[in-house]
């Protein structure tokens, strides 16, 4: 690790937007050509759901991931600069970033690497979590559903999404490469600014911009390498690949993207105020950003938890016969109404024991349609009562009469064998149940760090 | 009369976290944003009759520097949820399609 002497300008580089998605050779090797301080990459995304979280597997393949690390881990040794992941195998829980932990342990062997590893986990326990609460240290966001010490037990699983401090003190501690759980995206390339001393808005802002490797480009011709020259008053913005550039309208369109204020940015003990921030052409690929505002705030910790719902089975159908269509409302009930009868009946389950939906897609009024879609969707509390009600509900809609018609009817169309199919790990579902903060005194305080010689 | 569509470059709605949806309304040039903006048919009452919301719950960005007006309003159903029906959020912006814009 280099000397953390004050800096007043620092280089930091994003690999990607996204760990695992294979970025542009060209684009990291021209970033890399900037002699950047660090290589950071987000792996982590809520946006898919609360899945990923509750059963702890991640979103992006191994291959993908393994080759991403690989080029990354490689290039951060030869030139003794650190490698920093954050929100590791999409959710940042400690199975995903056991996941990936595994994955670099698997690259330093194969390529007979030496180096410290730093293992950040941010999962809390549900004494962690009650010890918050019953401290006042626990508070609700915007929108935040409710959450009282007694749903603590239905808790399947809780992360804090850490800032920038536990990057440093890995840093600190030696570690080349720091593999972290749920992180801020802008706190992987907040971290090394902030160790040599330049913790400001412009590294704050640069890390929003950066989290999404080069889709800030006017076009992202080559996805892959960001970077940014953080300083005092300014920071600088260029894309790696030479065929990439961004200017100040594409830089402040991105503010827009997946962000619901976009001049106010809150991260653990700081806000980012960009609503009078200046955006400057620096050359034809590389744009100037002056006037952020930063302030220190309270030290806040965000929670993101999910509770287990059951087990999920789906089925698929198209209905096509116009006598159907022109009665598709009675049609649906009457799919769900038999369907709830003949699960009660045989199966002894009554609404309380099971969730039942029918989604539709097309319009059965539009004379033109040919096929409506309909999609079933249930949740059962095993996977034997899962796969037993989907049965049930598919083959009733398979034989719902119409007044229309008499005699046996058959009325569903559906595209393969056996008609239902289950969602990643055995339809395991979850649902968000947390959208608050915790205070804490030590920004480290809901983290556990270890370190590994490899 | 023309359609909201008609004007902007691109008409998106996606997640701001799992509680939180935006939409974002880009225009291709800063004339015609300073048109649609000044026929007020970007009004916080008329795009939250016409996505259905509350308006005191609708809150509206303007980015000149970006030709884009921004609007967040909390989901109504959590990202993943049972009732979701749009996980990323990304259909939430259809009623804004057609909307009348008088310049």
């Amino acid at each position: 690790m280099k000397q953390k002497t004050k800096k007043d300008e620092v280089c930091i580089m994003a690999a990607a937007g996204m760990l695992g998605g294979s970025f542009d050779l060209t684009a990291f090797e021209t970033a890399l050509g900037y002699d950047p301080e660090v290589i950071g990459c987000d792996s982590g995304t809520c946006d898919s759901g609360p899945f990923f979280l509750g059963a702890g597997v991640p979103r992006m393949s191994r291959k993908g991931v393994k080759r991403d690390l690989e080029i990354m881990i490689q290039a951060g040794l030869e030139r003794n600069i650190p490698v920093l992941v954050g929100s590791a195998g999409t959710a940042g829980a400690d199975p995903n970033v056991d996941w990936m932990v595994d994955i670099v342990e698997e690259i330093a062997r194969e390529k007979g690497l030496h180096f410290k590893l730093g293992v950040i986990k941010t999962e809390i326990t549900k004494q962690q979590l009650r010890a918050y609460m019953e401290a006042g240290r626990f508070h609700p966001l915007t929108g935040a559903p409710e959450f009282k010490q007694e749903d603590i037990e239905s808790l399947s699983r809780c992360v804090s999404v850490m800032g920038a401090e536990p990057f440093v003190e890995a840093m600190e501690q030696g570690a080349q490469v720091v593999i972290a759980g749920r992180a801020t995206d802008t706190s992987i390339y907040a971290a090394v600014p902030m160790m040599y001393g330049l913790d400001n808005g412009f590294s704050w802002h640069a890390g929003k911009i950066l989290e999404c490797g080069s889709l800030p480009s006017v076009i992202d011709k080559h996805h892959g390498a960001m970077v940014a020259w953080v300083r005092k008053d300014s920071v600088s913005i260029e894309p790696g690949h030479p065929e990439n550039a961004v200017s100040p309208n594409s830089i402040v369109s991105h503010t827009l993207y997946e962000n619901d204020d976009p001049f106010v940015l809150t991260e653990p003990g700081h806000r980012i105020y960009t609503k009078d921030s200046c955006y400057e052409a620096e050359t034809d690929r590389r744009v100037r950003i002056t006037n952020t505002r930063m302030e220190t705030i309270p030290y806040t910790i965000k929670l993101e938890g999910v509770r287990f719902e059951g087990y999920r089975r789906v089925a698929m159908a198209g209905v096509s016969d116009p006598l159907i269509l022109k009665q598709f409302d009675s049609f649906v009930r009457n799919v769900e109404a038999y369907s709830r009868k003949r699960i009660e009946l045989g199966m002894k389950l009554t609404g309380e024991d099971y969730k039942l939906r029918v989604v539709r897609y097309g319009n059965p009024d539009d004379p033109n349609t040919e096929r409506v879609g309909l999609l079933f969707d249930i949740i059962a509390k095993t996977p034997e009562d899962a796969d037993a009600i989907i049965a049930n509900v598919w083959h009733t809609a398979l034989h719902v009469p119409i007044p229309d018609y008499i005699g046996a009817q058959s009325q569903t169309a559906f595209p393969f064998s056996p008609p239902s199919l289950q969602t990643l790990s055995n339809g395991e579902t979850y649902s968000y149940c947390l959208n608050h903060v915790v205070e804490v005194d030590d920004p480290l305080e809901t983290v556990r760090i270890c370190y590994k010689n490899l | 009369m023309k359609k909201l569509y008609e004007y902007a470059q691109l008409i998106r709605s996606k997640n701001a976290g799992p509680f939180m949806l935006t939409i974002d309304i880009i225009f291709p040039d800063e004339e015609t944003y300073g048109a649609v903006l000044a026929s007020g048919a970007l009004e916080i009452e008329k795009v939250a009759a016409a996505l259905g919301e509350d308006p005191e719950k609708l809150k509206r960005y303007d980015l000149p520097l970006a030709r884009a007006v921004k609007f967040s309003v909390p989901r109504r159903v959590p990202c993943g949820d049972f009732r979701d029906e749009d996980l990323y959020g990304c259909q939430h912006h259809r009623a804004l399609v057609n909307l009348e814009v008088n310049i």
